[in-house]
């Protein structure tokens, strides 16, 4: 958090999730919860048209309308490989070594 | 996420085929990342904002049903996240120990290991909670393992308009991080517990508990002010 990471999810085992879904991750203009296991349970993206199939939960909100304009005419950025290939991330006080007899 | 979001420091080492973990800490966590991580990030979050607040009623009902009584598991105000950002690894994977587990007398110690063309392993010479990417539902997929967004609330009146009271006993609740994580302190309060009677109120075995990212910033800056 103080690197400014964000929350760190625990896994991504949600029921909601539709296929589209699956195939990019969590991302901008997802709507959910975090659950107390720690995962986000997602069931809709603001950026998806209410017919925009695979993308949303079984169930949308009665009066779901997306946000416009759509998401390619918001500002974002984008950072292939933010996190290096063999990035470890750990909390204070935790030390790594390589352990005597790694051959590698 | 067992409260394992102590505050984060981010170092890049060269993957050896085994790494050895240990800590005096209360609790931390550990995510390796062999291939990396993309991120992506909304800009102009703000904009959002206006939509979000028009929309945030019919949401908090769609979440509780639409329902004139309280749900077995509610949706609590305040719980509800827009993701603005996130990042994103196929491969990844997640060890971590909360307080409960650790000991002041002596250091957490686990192992990752990952023999030539074989999955990774977590190997625990103490108690850890260990997933990996190729465990979940996820894998070959993105998955994100960082998120960043916002939580959203009503106020009561718009509450009290169309979604029911939720009775006090069905509120979800959340064991805020460890504070401090390591150092003396951190050993006393383990001793501490450890002949610390139960609570008659202890609510552990709800469904669901509360977890919201500002929690863990109130637990980063209660570092600061030690």
């Amino acid at each position: 958090m103080s690197k400014g990471h964000g929350f760190p999810p625990y896994g991504m085992v949600s029921s909601f999730r539709p296929p589209k879904h699956f195939e990019r991750g969590v991302g901008i203009g997802d709507v959910g919860f975090i659950s107390g296991s720690g995962t986000f349970q997602y069931h809709f993206n603001i950026f998806h048209a209410r017919d925009d199939a695979g993308t949303h939960g079984p169930d949308l909100p009665r009066n779901f309308k997306p946000v416009e304009p759509p998401l390619s005419e918001w500002k974002t950025s984008v950072i292939p490989k933010y996190f290096k290939k063999n990035t470890i991330v750990r909390s204070n006080g935790i030390d790594v070594t390589r352990p005597s007899g790694d051959d590698s | 996420m067992s409260s394992s979001c102590t505050s984060v420091s981010t170092t890049l080492i060269k993957l050896s085929r085994v790494l050895e973990f240990s800590s005096f800490a209360r609790e931390g966590a550990v995510l390796i990342l062999p291939d990396g991580a993309d991120r992506e990030d909304l800009l102009d979050v703000e904009k959002l904002y206006p939509y979000v607040r028009e929309h945030a009623s019919d949401w908090y009902q769609f979440f509780n049903a639409y329902s004139d009584i309280p749900l077995g598991q509610p949706t609590v105000n305040g719980t509800l996240f827009v993701v603005t950002g996130s990042d994103r690894a196929k491969v990844w994977s997640l060890a971590q120990f909360p307080s409960s587990n650790s000991q002041p007398d002596r250091p957490t110690i686990f192992r990752f290991e990952q023999p030539a063309g074989q999955p990774p392993e977590w190997v625990e010479i103490t108690w850890i909670e260990k997933l990996h990417s190729t465990d979940t539902s996820s894998d070959g997929n993105p998955c994100a393992v960082f998120l960043r967004g916002f939580a959203f609330s009503l106020n009561d009146s718009s509450w009290a308009h169309g979604i029911a009271t939720i009775p006090r006993d069905l509120i979800p609740f959340y064991h805020i991080p460890s504070v401090p994580v390591h150092g003396w302190r951190a050993d006393l309060e383990r001793y501490m517990r450890r002949y610390r009677k139960p609570q008659s109120d202890d609510l552990t075995g709800l469904w669901q508990h509360l977890f919201l990212p500002s929690l863990v910033l109130l637990q980063v800056l209660l570092e600061l002010v030690r």
